[in-house]
């Protein structure tokens, strides 16, 4: 019983057990090989370190949401690229230049209807064609990317409005605003998946959709509601960090999909559906985050991050497929 | 007996089955026998809104009805216990509770999130009704033994308080002495007012449970038998398709 003991700990709490590690050892070796004078596990670094997870994290919640449900969605780079665009630009359409600053509300606003739009479009897709939704949202992310493309070229497109800057820099309770909506975002994702309604059918869904069926669940809505909450979580995602930016390249965004679905899979959830939480994902993004950073202070450069990544998310998986074995008597297929 | 609850005429769909035509009252078993592939379950899946009938009518209570889905079906109080409970029945990562409520948990609201405690209400009383053994509701269902994941599947329906209740092959793959508990439990059903359908390749469980049987072969109806003109000879021929033979 206590090999079940030790592999039941290691699924529900490993990815916490693999950040403690990442601290210990980057601390350390910080200790070493870094070349500035601050210690790694200094307050500043991991309140920017939270700051950082942000954009990551609050479409990886959306994500979750999706897996749970059994779908994938990959056009979400290309979503947050729409929408950052849509923001920056619209502040200076002529039909807001009376507003004033509130055509920061208007933008937000603006922005986030064309993420929730995107991401609903793509559900309504799913569910009316039945095509895969990784097949479904390839598509999308080519062509929201040819938008992007089409929309102003090779071209950054900027616009800075200070007022918005400051409201992205400031500071409540020491935590910028970038976390904030990544704590409140997966707080309410949590809410969700586990106490209403739609998280439980979602759940259901993703487990055994038969019997979802079986039990007069209507499939198709559910998903549908799912792909427009991932929307929007990219569009709030863009929103929040070109709030502080203030210039999009039409080449942001890009690989974000692959990022988030790496930290929402690091967080435990299942890519067949029907098993994740919330909590777990936020666990990924730290992770991830860590990682990347921590690798940056003991002097690695980027593409070495993104190998040693790629490493530890399949040994992840490989670890996580032995535990699950159930014993060797299993099947071998 | 009570009235007509279910009545079916001339229902055909595609090549699955033809022509089915038969009634069911309340407080009555009607078994469906048949060789594995003479089209029971696909009747069940038409009646539960699984499928489209390509011709007949189905009337619910002498209202003919036409029923697009699932949902359909459940709102017009015909409940489906499937052949495959792992597949089609269960969600097996999901606890005792959250499997009983799931076809009503979205009418279980207080605010915005579930009512957790009319959840463990359900659970409770039909863990107790139908003597579900489990430590308790926060079980994973895929734990628990083949009769008890039945009994969690029936319960779910019976929590739904249908007018019609399916049960296709109720017995398959449980033990003995769950088999008879369930046998006693469709009975009981009955008894209680309910409609019930039950669909079994297992001759003794039909003859044992059912009021009147319909003999089934290749998709078609071949006779329809009451409890007292039934016998295991007549009732095999009848599913072998015997007579059809020599008359054609």
């Amino acid at each position: 019983m206590k090999t079940g003991a030790l592999s039941e700990a290691l699924k529900k709490g490993g990815i916490w057990g693999f950040i403690v590690l990442e601290l210990i050892f980057f601390s350390v070796a910080g200790q070493f090989l870094s070349l500035s004078n601050s210690a790694f596990m200094d307050l500043d670094n991991m309140l920017l370190l939270l700051k950082q997870s942000a954009p990551i994290g609050i479409i990886a919640m959306g994500m979750t949401m999706v897996m749970i449900n059994g779908n994938i969605d990959l056009s979400v780079g290309a979503t947050y690229a729409i929408a950052a665009i849509v923001l920056l630009d619209s502040m200076t359409w002529p039909i807001f230049a009376g507003l004033g600053d509130w055509v920061i509300l208007m933008s937000w606003t603006l922005a986030l209807l064309v993420g929730t739009a995107l991401g609903a479009l793509n559900g309504l897709i799913v569910w009316k064609t039945g095509v895969d939704a990784f097949i479904v949202t390839l598509g999308s992310m080519l062509g929201f990317r040819g938008l992007v493309f089409m929309f102003n070229g090779e071209n950054p497109t900027s616009n800075l409005n200070w007022t918005l800057v400051d409201f992205a820099e400031a500071e409540v309770l020491g935590l910028a605003t970038a976390t904030w909506f990544l704590l409140a975002v997966t707080l309410v994702v949590w809410f969700i998946m586990t106490r209403t309604v739609h998280g439980r059918n979602a759940y259901a869904i993703g487990d055994n959709r038969e019997a979802a069926v079986n039990a007069g669940i209507r499939v198709g809505p559910h998903m549908m509601i799912n792909f427009a909450i991932i929307g929007f979580l990219a569009a709030l995602s863009a929103v929040v960090f070109y709030s502080e930016s203030g210039s999009v390249n039409p080449n942001d965004g890009q690989l974000f999909e692959l990022w988030v679905i790496t930290a929402v899979v690091l967080g435990g959830t299942k890519i067949t559906g029907g098993a994740g939480s919330p909590i777990g994902t936020f666990g990924g993004v730290i992770a991830i985050q860590l990682l990347r950073k921590g690798l940056g202070h003991i002097g690695a450069d980027t593409s070495t991050v993104n190998l040693v990544i790629g490493l530890i998310l399949i040994a992840v998986l490989f670890i996580d497929r032995q535990l699950n074995v159930k014993g060797k008597q299993e099947l071998r297929i | 007996m009570g009235d007509i609850a279910l009545e079916v005429r001339g229902l055909s769909c595609g090549k699955n089955f033809t022509d089915i035509s038969f009634h069911v009252r309340r407080g009555e078993v009607l078994g469906f026998y048949g060789l594995v592939g003479a089209g029971r379950t696909e009747i069940a899946e038409t009646l539960f809104g699984l499928r489209d009938p390509s011709a007949g009518e189905i009337l619910l209570d002498g209202e003919s009805v036409r029923i697009g889905s699932p949902a359909d079906a459940i709102a017009r109080g015909i409940s489906l216990v499937p052949e495959d409970r792992k597949g089609q029945g269960l969600v097996l990562g999901m606890n005792c509770r959250d499997n009983m409520t799931l076809p009503q948990v979205d009418k279980m609201r207080s605010g915005p999130f579930i009512a957790q405690g009319t959840e463990i209400e359900i659970f409770d009383k039909y863990k107790d009704q139908l003597d579900i053994r489990t430590p308790g509701w926060r079980q994973q269902v895929g734990n628990l033994s083949g009769g008890n994941q039945q009994k969690i599947v029936i319960g779910k329906w019976l929590s739904m308080h249908p007018t019609v209740l399916i049960v296709d092959e109720p017995t398959r793959g449980i033990d003995v002495g769950s088999k008879s508990e369930i046998h006693r439990l469709l009975r009981g059903l009955a008894a209680e007012g309910y409609a019930v359908i039950v669909i079994s390749s297992e001759m003794p469980e039909v003859l044992h449970v059912a009021d009147r049987i319909v003999a089934m072969y290749s998709g078609r109806i071949m006779r329809t038998f009451t409890s007292e003109e039934v016998t295991e000879d007549n009732l095999i021929q009848a599913i072998s398709g015997i007579k059809a033979e020599a008359a054609a």
